[in-house]
């Protein structure tokens, strides 16, 4: 059974002066368990697919099915816990908080699930040690190298233990070797049963996952 | 959660050092303002001895007698021998004492000791043995003038320490002699120094209002109750006052202000007759609530810029923690708690700046000389605390709730990608 199940999704971006179709009329299944890659050349949509499938972003027409349930009509606070449980999500740019230490990031999602500070201290040591960071805790993100940001920011995706994970380039800011430890470090994860959907522009990644879908023009080509 | 966002706030306000000393110098200022305001109104209205009473005190100061037959009026401050006929026997009031005002801008009164040549500037006050009651004030020596003492019109007084000090050089005072207005006077009693900003209670000497004729035209009477509840039957009482006074001086009536409250006294109502002295009370709080208000809310919104552009600056972090899961009051509360921190330091800071303020104009702010001590039991209570309290938080929700808001309610993936050019 799928556990992404995007029926006739379109994107529309409209400004005063200009429309831009970014999706159109997108259908896409992802079974549990899967790995797949989306690519396609720049302005194409893969990020916004997995906006939108990571319910960051509303598609214009369309709907948005996760866990065979039905996303379009959350409200608000529905869609922040339903994210909170369900979802992790890996950026290009990490997006760590720099005013937080390495452990208070990581601990981020267990905090909007009211897990006392205990819990969410064990769990951010757990996730680290799995990501090998647990003698970077104390320090702040300025203080770490790119690839090692990038492990905090998959410890930070992981610890809420969610059933998908969503990466957006999770190597496109590294260089070949820290590309690679993360890539292992996913790997790892979709071994222990994690759903994994990445946007990425090296075809070599692309290759060693399941599937790989192939976007142009805000469409899906393959 | 709060021990994060307090770790977090407190990082933050290192990590951006410049801003956050600009956002906490314009609150402590803002909160300077407001609360040289309030710590000022409460050291002039503050329950503690010697005028332990305040809270429940109130003031009769205005008559107005008027002849029916002819419209002819007579207004003034309430004298002697209407008090001593009309008000005096009132039993509502748990004390009643009559007092001529303390104004130390007015000419003080010359004094010497008998026999000499040297004359002392003194603020003397008359009034009757119920003061002593009223106010505890501390004696060094002696004791009050009694109830026979006043009844008699004897020339007895009381006299400050320091005064004391100037007309008899460190001798015994008690029972040495002085004169005012060539009249003498006996020292019965010796008092330690009382601040000017007991002002319904301080001076420097204390004599009997009948110890001559030119104290009692212009009195105020005033009357401690037991319970402020009983204002309504104390209002009835005067009533009655009024109508024995028509019934006993025939074509004359007389009517007296509605007793007003300490805080109401000091702020000096004028008026023609009790509903206009009313009327400019409503008027004076109003107005003491408009520049409240005015000096809340203009640094409030200058401040709230200042809070926009540093939650400009957390666009992405606003976006990252909505993606993992943050609901939009949740975030409402952080941006809201953070900034009650730097309002709370800001806050200590104008509140300890609005006392040096405060103790350097204290002429101006309080109406006392500028080389008179405040009192350190008038310094701090609890609605000088509740207040500070209550500004931070309200200066806090003005100048941050609104950036808050809009920041919580921004598409996440904007605050993500494209950070600030749309909040």
């Amino acid at each position: 059974m799928a556990i992404i199940h995007l029926e006739n999704i379109t994107k529309l971006y409209r400004t005063k002066e200009v429309e831009t179709l970014a999706l159109e009329n997108v259908n896409l299944q992802i079974k549990k368990g899967e790995f797949i890659s989306v690519m396609g050349p720049s302005g194409c949509g893969k990020s916004t697919l997995l906006n939108i499938m990571g319910l960051l972003d509303l598609p214009s027409e369309g709907r948005v099915k996760i866990n065979n349930i039905e996303t379009t009509y959350m409200k608000d606070g529905e869609m922040a816990e339903f994210r909170n449980r369900t979802l992790g999500f890996v950026f290009q740019s990490f997006h760590l908080i720099n005013s937080l230490n390495v452990l208070d990031n990581v601990e981020l999602p267990l905090l909007y699930r009211k897990s006392n500070e205990k819990n969410r201290r064990e769990a951010a040591k757990e996730v680290l040690e799995k990501v090998n960071l647990s003698h970077r805790m104390k320090h702040f993100p300025s203080q770490l190298s790119g690839g090692q940001c990038q492990r905090v920011a998959i410890a930070r995706a992981i610890i809420g233990k969610p059933q998908i994970l969503l990466a957006d380039e999770p190597t496109g800011n590294l260089d070949s070797k820290m590309g690679a430890e993360i890539m292992d470090l996913l790997f790892q994860l979709n071994e222990e049963g994690t759903t994994i959907v990445m946007v990425t522009h090296d075809e070599h990644i692309a290759e060693k996952t399941q599937r790989t879908i192939r976007f142009f023009d805000g469409r899906r080509i393959e | 959660m709060y021990k994060i966002y307090f770790k977090q706030a407190i990082q933050m306000l290192r990590q951006n050092l410049f801003m956050s000393i600009i956002a906490i110098t314009g609150t402590a200022l803002a909160i300077m303002m407001i609360m040289t305001i309030i710590v000022s109104e409460e050291i002039k209205n503050i329950s503690v001895d010697p005028e332990r009473h305040r809270a429940r005190t109130y003031y009769l100061h205005h008559q107005l007698e008027k002849d029916t037959t002819k419209n002819h009026t007579i207004t003034g401050d309430v004298t002697f021998p209407v008090y001593k006929e009309f008000l005096a026997d009132m039993k509502t009031p748990e004390i009643i004492c009559v007092t001529t005002p303390f104004k130390w801008r007015q000419e003080k009164i010359l004094l010497n000791a008998t026999n000499s040549d040297e004359f002392i500037p003194a603020i003397v006050r008359a009034t009757d043995n119920n003061f002593w009651r009223m106010f505890s004030l501390s004696f060094i020596a002696g004791g009050p003038f009694t109830r026979e003492t006043v009844e008699s019109g004897v020339r007895d007084a009381v006299i400050s320490e320091s005064m004391a000090q100037k007309l008899f050089r460190g001798e015994r005072a008690l029972g040495q002699t002085f004169e005012i207005y060539e009249l003498p006077y006996r020292m019965v009693g010796v008092v330690k120094d009382v601040s000017a900003i007991f002002s319904a209670s301080s001076g420097d000497v204390w004599i009997p209002v009948t110890s001559d004729e030119i104290w009692q035209g212009g009195c105020t009477v005033i009357m401690v109750l037991k319970d402020k509840k009983e204002y309504p039957t104390l209002l009835e009482e005067i009533k009655t006052a009024e109508k024995k006074y028509l019934d006993s001086r025939g074509n004359w009536s007389i009517s007296f202000n509605f007793p007003t409250t300490h805080r109401e006294y000091m702020g000096k109502p004028y008026g023609q007759d009790a509903g206009g002295i009313s009327k400019n009370i409503r008027i004076q709080y109003r107005q003491r609530i408009f520049i409240l208000l005015l000096l809340l809310l203009i640094p409030a919104i200058n401040l709230s810029g200042l809070s926009l552009s540093r939650i400009k600056k957390r666009m992405e972090e606003i976006g990252i923690r909505k993606a993992f899961g943050a609901k939009r009051h949740i975030l409402l509360i952080q941006v809201l708690f953070e900034n009650l921190i730097t309002s709370v330091i800001g806050g200590i800071i104008g509140f300890l700046l609005s006392y040096i303020v405060i103790f350097n104009m204290r002429r101006w702010m309080l109406g006392i000389p500028a080389e008179e001590p405040i009192p350190f039991n008038t310094l701090i209570s609890f609605p000088v605390i509740s207040a500070i309290c209550l500004t931070c938080i309200l200066l806090n929700l003005i100048s941050a709730g609104l950036p808050a808001w809009r920041a919580a309610n921004f598409p996440i993936i904007h605050s993500i990608t494209q950070n600030d050019k749309n909040v």
